[in-house]
């Protein structure tokens, strides 16, 4: 074969997988930290990274990464990897590279026994090339809106400024009002609170949930400060849902970008129903006293919680498929037991 | 032209030059080297090939002399259609 992979040297190979990531993808100046951070040591492990060659030179003309994660899988912890950071140097984007790179990849972690679970979230154009590497469906990640300030997507919608204006208000103060009626029980819950870390009542938190949970990967606090803590350098907030004992119930992980638009990166409730209700519900009357103007969130799996969603006024926006290959510790993951936020990408 | 070239040109005109201008295209030229598909290309017309004409393409089956041009797609389907 014209192709080989072999697997990088973490250290050795940076600058050459550096190269390459540079053809491919925005920010260049965010790679390295990136790459630290995702391939270097993390709570989950170190990250892998197969490098493809051209089998005569020796010469580095592709790279895939798998980047480690621990699920939760029927009682046990299981490792998994993200397939991402996927690059063909642009003069080998033929038939074939691409191809023997993501499916020898997969061969090579699977004779090794690295992860129980492969996944990954390929874009419309790769799909097909995932799907000939021996990927499969495991279900869909949904990204949803929920707008706060309505006369500002009214005007995004092309509304002349003075309807969209009054419209606006009116709808916003029905919705505060429904959302009021709604949180008139909340207090039993607790209060949502803002934390500054991740610390041990996050554990204590992911101990109780993960006792009923489906396949998610792991949250407890250690995860979660790799995760959130360094990579976004203090961008991310944290709003807890705090008992009057001062145990946690369920957070929301959060950044605010661009237009006041607050993403949500990551969510856990004790229960998916009624404490997850009360912890978004409270979540986004928060945001629009702060005066933010809309919420988005991932979510991908329970049927309880898109449902959850839907009746707490957050639309679905769009759908990506989530693919895999091999199985969970000889299960197959349900699609709708799953449990995927943005915080199951690789960043 | 067959109805299948006016498929495989309407397939890659729409998805991969997002155009209906059927002059842009000619049969012959190297889609690989036009820079009009690129390798996760590949594999989006190998499945609507597959999905259109269900039959299955080999890996062995996966070369430029069969997916690198208008022409020699269809070439590639017809010979498929009479193996099967």
């Amino acid at each position: 074969m014209q192709y080989r992979i072999r697997p990088a040297d973490v250290v050795q190979d940076r600058d050459t997988i550096l190269r390459l990531w540079r053809q491919v993808f925005p920010f260049p100046e965010s790679h390295p930290v990136k790459y630290d951070w995702c391939y270097g040591q993390t709570p989950q492990g170190a990250g892998r990274l197969y490098l493809l060659e051209y089998a005569d030179q020796t010469q580095v003309i592709g790279v895939q990464g798998i980047v480690p994660r621990r699920w939760w899988v029927k009682g046990e912890v299981v490792g998994c990897g993200i397939c991402a950071d996927l690059v063909v140097d642009q003069y080998h984007r033929s038939i074939g590279p691409a191809l023997t790179l993501v499916r020898q990849v997969v061969e090579r972690e699977q004779q090794e026994k690295q992860a129980c679970l492969l996944y990954g979230f390929p874009n419309q154009k790769s799909e097909a090339l995932y799907r000939r590497a021996g990927y499969s469906k495991m279900g869909m990640i949904n990204r949803y809106a929920k707008p706060l300030r309505l006369h500002i997507w009214l005007r995004r919608k092309g509304l002349a400024k003075p309807l969209a204006s009054t419209l606006g208000k009116v709808f916003d103060l029905v919705n505060q009002i429904r959302l009021s009626l709604r949180l008139r029980r909340s207090m039993q819950y607790g209060k949502l609170v803002e934390l500054s870390q991740f610390d041990a009542r996050f554990d204590e938190l992911w101990s109780r949930v993960s006792k009923t949970a489906g396949p998610m990967a792991v949250r407890d606090s250690g995860f979660l400060q790799w995760r959130f803590g360094n990579n976004f350098a203090g961008q991310t907030r944290i709003m807890a849902l705090q008992a009057m004992d001062d145990s946690i119930d369920g957070y929301i992980v959060y950044i605010v970008g661009q237009n006041k638009l607050i993403t949500v990166l990551d969510f856990l409730a004790s229960d998916n129903t009624t404490v997850l209700s009360v912890m978004l519900g409270l979540f986004a009357r928060e945001m629009y006293r702060q005066g933010y103007h809309g919420i988005m969130l991932e979510f991908g799996g329970l049927a309880d919680i898109a449902h959850c969603l839907q009746k707490l006024g957050f639309s679905l926006r769009e759908t990506q498929p989530v693919y895999r290959v091999t199985e969970l510790a000889g299960q197959q993951a349900e699609a709708d037991a799953l449990y995927l936020t943005s915080c199951d990408r690789d960043q | 032209m067959s109805a299948v070239e006016q498929k495989v040109r309407g397939f890659i005109l729409e998805n991969f030059m997002f155009t209906n201008d059927e002059s842009v295209l000619s049969s012959e030229e190297s889609l690989l080297e036009k820079g009009v598909i690129d390798s996760t290309g590949v594999m989006e017309l190998v499945a609507f090939l597959e999905d259109e004409y269900q039959f299955q393409v080999n890996d062995d089956e996966l070369v430029p002399e069969n997916l690198d041009s208008v022409q020699n797609i269809v070439a590639f389907v017809g010979g498929k259609g009479a193996a099967s």
